[in-house]
């Protein structure tokens, strides 16, 4: 069977439908096309022709044309749009115009880069011209950095290489940056928050080394959809945008299904697994040989959703090796040797985490199945978007899981679709971050008196740091008066970049894999089932001070998931007031402790849990700032079970409002709630900054928290939702019944207004 | 207090106190820091800054040695030190030159506040310190030292390739400059003493050839880690009293530069009756003289290493190569067959025997004997090694051998035929 006959027999499968919440179909769209224009050079048109490319897209050619203007433009299209070319085009015409021409490729994991190399060098040696596209990362070898810094046309890196390799050492780069055209952003969505608020000054700093070399580079942003690219780019480059968000590709008819597993237990109301649901549905079109994406949310998830999948296809003519699996903690050449496999056609089927929602190329796919919503509107479009042909149809699949949120979200289908997509909130201007990369740009280039870098009080913040000794005001000049190197001190991210490696000790010892420091605990203690690409193996020794794991192959029928238990405890307050009655807030310094503590042994296919066992782990702990506030403990005809949703469900709708007010992203704070503090010994909400040290969220929340209440509580009011949605208080399943009558009572019982 | 508090603070605060001093107090200060560090005032069209100018008549010894006798030193041995056959160094148009900065981590700003240089007028020797009493006075210390550079052709340096090179390179280029640097030619003498010296001495350090050398011990020098926060010191206090030792320690430096190279050329003007040059040296020295194809002097200093344990075996396997290049073909037999005898690199040995027999000599019944022998010991080495062991060695005498007893075989049918 084909696809389509394959949509028309589940639109008559009574099961089926029995589960689907909704059918929308998006109807197939016509391409529209501009021929290359006359300024291209002929020598890209013939690369271009040997790739069966004989015009351009029309959104191709607005970029083309604004760039080769001298326009900044970020381009907003769907994936698999050819959106690649909106930049490589205008970039390689002016070096074959003028080979001193240089660019910078900025992208957010090193993953993506090597992709693009790969990718851009194709074109290049497709003109046999002699252009060097080089990566500059981390893992670049000290001997090809000379060569990179003298000769690379086209030097692609990662703002953090950026923050610490090249801009303090520019005298090196002195070819680049004097000749440097363009600056390429993919990706841009990813830049939201305090990643996004650092990348941005670290771009103010280029901004300000260009300047000194004489160069004013050219910016080319590229955006998955966000509800506001324009804004987003031109505060992370400081440069005005032009938009291009009509896409000119041609798509073929696609079918968006949101789909709630069926009851399994009416009175408990308990749902089949979405996991063995959307196995289900991804075999159904594997074995028809429809090449197919399974997205699912945890890196556990997808080894577990693989296993079965292999095992499904294992007696049919593609065989179990059709289908992979995709995840960080891969070593780059498995994952190289995927994506080209899903390219070329050899692998039929793929089970990712968020990882392959980028824009790594792995050609079109016919089917995309969303195991459990992916927490954003835009991240579930991203992901539908990896099934997409340009004439034939195509069908994403949302299996929803027993969640609350997903809950929600797949019993209204109408808030996902007529709600617009996220936006990208960053704050360049926020004071931690500003002052730690005027500390850098001082170092690379001391301030002329009058200079202002990204806001007009510059100076007052360069006088500050005068008095702190950390620079020095002579002769009309800010110099860097200290030993250290600034940007090694400044991350540009909140987690660290350690890798625990994992060794297989079956045979001769080999690495296999990677797993980020943070979820070590949780994926590799001992007698941690840990699996990779399908493949079981059981975790013998983890060395935590080695940062290794050695592990041996298995074939046993069960899979390991840990508990993590997350506490904070006061640790300073730096700030306290009585607002009134029985409410105080505070500000101050708080130990954030997540540690491992047990893991369960869970059993594949029934999900039965058949043990379990102790995890012996020291705690992952962060300090940080936090700002919290008690509420009266006694309110008149507020049960027990009425406070506890009414702290849940005000403690959400600060943490969904607030990003607004701090222009960061929702991931760069979190809330906690307690119903008797130990601190306090009163009920408590605690918002803390998700980063180490804190950047400023926590205070200015404590500065602002009356008018957040009050906005928290015109929120409430306004929604349409009967008794919680996660616009508001959260899923009713989450908080709890009444939870938006006893998070406004609470709010009244605060402000006392 | 956090920082946005410190901020407030701070910004409220200042409006109350005069922070800047007037023009005329600081011209004071300048001469009076001047005068303190026993320097006077350099005027330039980037401003004013303090140079020490100190120097030292024909007499002047430092570490035992004449200054003077730096001199002395011929071009071939300059060749030599430089292990460079084309360049051209003459140091009585070189000068000597040792940075002190604001940090070891490097990176643009890093600044290079002392920047001590030393050159030879006549037979005496003039060293000039130029310091940046203040960080805005780069450009005019900068000025003056490309003004001295223009009547110089060469630098002399410890470990300037990598630090202090670059370092000024980046400051004349920050400060928009032509660098004057690029086109001279640079003897840098960590890496003369450490193709010399590398083998014997633990530390290729200028305290540690100091130590080693001529038996000098530094009294009171301050570590070099502990300078950048002397200066920064000074600069938020203005007392220059702290710098002095810095200033020493600078000076120290720049002449010890001076006797190393003198050090080092008497030794290498005679190589074997000087008493700087002691065992593991000659192996060193061996593979100097051969890089630079001084060969007879080559197998001299690898004949003096083959008693000297640590560089013994790799001296043995140099001469013998040595020896096989030359074409003395009957040393290196000599030389092979003892170190088969002494379990000295046998394998290599055997191998070196076996192709000698079977391309030179045409002996293919000793050749097969060599290769045969050799495969032993590979054998035994991989017992003793299990997995680690390197395979392809066993692979690569396995396909000699067999290419030896062809040649034997074809042989013999010859000898057939002819008969």
């Amino acid at each position: 069977m084909n696809l389509e006959q394959l949509l028309v027999k589940l639109k008559n499968s009574d099961r089926f439908k029995k589960c689907v919440t909704r059918w929308e179909v998006i109807p197939p769209k016509p391409g529209e096309y501009e021929p290359f224009p006359d300024y291209l050079d002929k020598r890209l048109i013939s690369a271009l022709n040997k790739k069966g490319i004989y015009s351009l897209y029309s959104h191709q050619a607005k970029a083309l044309e604004e760039v080769t203007k001298g326009n900044s433009v970020v381009v907003v299209t769907p994936t698999a749009s050819g959106k690649t070319l909106c930049y490589n085009l205008p970039v390689l015409n002016a070096i074959l115009r003028d080979r001193n021409t240089r660019a910078i490729y900025l992208f957010p994991t090193k993953a993506l880069s090597q992709d693009q190399v790969a990718e851009l060098m194709e074109t290049i040696e497709a003109m046999g011209e002699d252009i060097k596209t080089f990566t500059y990362d981390g893992d670049t070898p000290p001997s090809a950095r000379v060569a990179i810094r003298k000769d690379g046309h086209i030097v692609v890196t990662n703002p953090d290489m950026l923050h610490t390799g090249i801009l303090p050492h520019h005298t090196k780069w002195i070819k680049l940056f004097s000749n440097l055209k363009y600056v390429v952003i993919d990706e841009l969505h990813t830049y939201r928050g305090v990643f996004g608020s650092h990348t941005a000054n670290v771009i103010r700093r280029l901004h300000r080394i260009c300047k000194f070399y004489g160069s004013n580079p050219v910016f080319i942003c590229c955006s998955a959809t966000i509800a506001n690219p324009k804004e987003l780019a031109e505060k992370l480059t400081g440069r005005p945008m032009t938009l291009i968000d009509k896409s000119g590709a041609p798509s073929g008819e696609k079918n968006v299904i949101f789909y709630n597993p069926p009851v399994v237990n009416r009175q408990l109301g308990i749902r089949k697994s979405s996991l063995l649901e959307a196995k289900d549905l991804a075999l159904e079109f594997l074995k028809n040989g429809i090449k197919t994406i399974v997205f699912s949310r945890s890196r556990l998830a997808v080894e577990v959703l693989l296993t079965y999948l292999k095992d499904g296809m294992k007696n049919t003519s593609y065989g179990s090796e059709a289908i992979r699996g995709y995840r960080g903690g891969y070593l780059p050449r498995e994952r190289r040797e995927i994506e080209r496999g899903l390219r070329e056609g050899q692998i039929l089927g793929v089970v990712s985490t968020n990882a392959l929602e980028l824009g790594i190329d792995i050609g079109g796919l016919d089917v995309s199945i969303i195991t459990g919503y992916p927490g954003s509107i835009a991240s579930t479009w991203q992901q539908a978007g990896r099934a997409g042909r340009r004439s034939s149809v195509s069908v994403s699949i949302l299996v929803a899981s027993s969640n609350p949120l997903d809950q929600y979200i797949i019993n209204h289908p109408d808030y996902f679709f007529g709600q617009p997509p996220e936006s990208g909130l960053i704050n360049p201007d926020n004071l931690y971050i500003l002052v730690s990369h005027i500390k850098c740009a001082a170092f690379e280039l001391p301030f002329e008196e009058g200079e202002k870098f990204g806001v007009e009080t510059t100076e007052e913040i360069l006088s500050f740091l005068e008095s702190e000794k950390i620079l020095r005001h002579v002769g009309g000049r800010w110099y860097w008066m200290a030993e250290a190197f600034p940007a090694e001190e400044i991350s540009l991210r909140s987690a660290s970049t350690e890798n625990f490696v994992i060794v297989d000790i079956t045979e001769e010892p080999k690495v296999i894999g990677e797993v980020d420091r943070a979820s070590a605990p949780m994926l590799i203690h001992e007698e941690a089932i840990y699996i990779h690409g399908g493949q079981q193996y059981q975790v013998e020794k983890l060395d935590y001070e080695e940062k290794k794991a050695y592990v041996r192959k298995v074939d046993v029928d069960y899979y390991t998931d840990a508990n993590l238990a997350v506490e904070i405890k006061v640790l300073d307050v730096l700030k306290e007031q009585l607002r009134q009655q029985e409410s105080s807030k505070y500000f101050g310094e708080v130990l954030v402790r997540s540690m491992a503590t047990m893991f369960k042994k869970i059993k594949f296919f029934t999900h039965e849990n058949v043990g379990s066992g102790p995890i012996h782990l020291p705690p992952e702990e962060m300090h940080t700032t936090a700002f919290w506030f008690t509420v009266p403990e006694t309110l008149p005809g507020l049960t027990p079970e009425d406070l506890k949703a009414g702290l849940a469900g005000l403690c959400n709708v600060l943490v969904n409002i607030a990003p607004l007010y701090l222009m960061c992203d929702p991931k760069d704070i979190r809330g906690v709630i307690h119903v008797k503090s130990p601190f306090t010994q009163k009920p408590t909400i605690f918002i803390y900054d998700a980063y180490p040290g804190g950047v400023g969220f926590a205070e200015r929340l404590y500065q602002m928290d009356t008018s957040l209440l009050k906005a928290a509580r015109q929120v409430i009011l306004e929604c349409g939702c009967d008794d919680g949605c996660p616009s508001c208080v959260g899923p009713l399943e989450e908080v709890g019944p009444g939870s938006k009558a006893s998070a406004l009572r609470l709010i009244q019982g605060v402000l006392a207004d | 207090m956090n920082l946005s508090e410190k901020l407030k603070n701070f910004i409220t605060a200042k409006g109350k106190q005069n922070l800047s001093g007037s023009a005329s107090e600081e011209r004071d200060e300048l001469a009076s820091i001047s005068h303190f560090l026993g320097g006077n005032l350099m005027d330039t069209p980037y401003g004013r800054h303090i140079v020490i100018e100190k120097v030292f008549e024909e007499h002047f010894c430092h570490a035992g040695l004449k200054l003077c006798a730096a001199l002395e030193i011929s071009p071939e041995i300059i060749k030599l030190l430089t292990k460079n056959l084309s360049i051209e160094l003459d140091l009585k148009k070189t000068v000597f030159i040792d940075t002190e900065t604001t940090g070891l981590a490097g990176g643009s700003g890093t600044y290079a506040f002392l920047i001590g240089v030393g050159y030879f007028e006549g037979n005496s020797f003039r060293l000039v310190q130029y310091f940046m009493s203040d960080l805005d006075q780069e450009p005019a210390v900068l000025y003056s030292l490309k003004k001295l550079f223009c009547n110089f052709k060469g630098l002399v340096s410890f470990n300037g390739k990598a630090y202090d090179i670059p370092l000024l390179s980046a400051r004349f280029l920050i400060n928009r400059m032509e660098d004057p640097l690029e086109s001279m030619a640079h003897l840098d003498l960590l890496h003369s003493a450490r193709r010399i010296f590398g083998e014997r001495l633990e530390s290729i350090s200028l305290s540690s050839l100091e130590q080693h050398l001529f038996f000098m011990e530094r009294k009171d020098d301050v570590p070099g880690s502990e300078i950048p926060s002397i200066y920064f010191r000074y600069l938020r206090e203005k007392d220059p009293s702290p710098l002095k030792p810095v200033f020493h320690h600078n000076q120290m430096d720049i002449l010890s530069l001076v006797s190393l190279i003198t050090k080092m050329g008497q030794a290498l003007y005679n190589p074997f009756g000087t008493e700087t040059f002691k065992a593991q040296d000659f192996y060193c020295l061996g593979r100097l003289y051969e890089d630079m194809g001084m060969f007879e002097n080559s197998v001299k200093c690898y004949r003096k290493a083959l008693y000297v344990p640590g560089v013994k075996d790799r001296a043995y396997r140099r001469l013998s190569l040595l020896f096989k290049r030359m074409g003395r073909w009957d040393e290196a037999e000599k030389l092979w067959i003892q170190m088969v005898q002494e379990g000295i690199s046998q394998q290599f040995a055997l191998i070196e025997l076996s192709k000698l027999y079977e391309h030179r000599v045409k002996d293919y019944e000793k050749a097969a004997l060599a290769a045969r022998r050799a495969l032993e010991v590979a054998y035994d080495k991989r017992r003793l090694l299990g997995r680690y062991h390197d395979r392809s060695e066993i692979e690569e005498i396995r396909k000699r051998l067999d290419r030896i007893l062809l040649k034997m075989s074809k042989g013999r049918e010859e000898q057939v035929k002819i008969i």
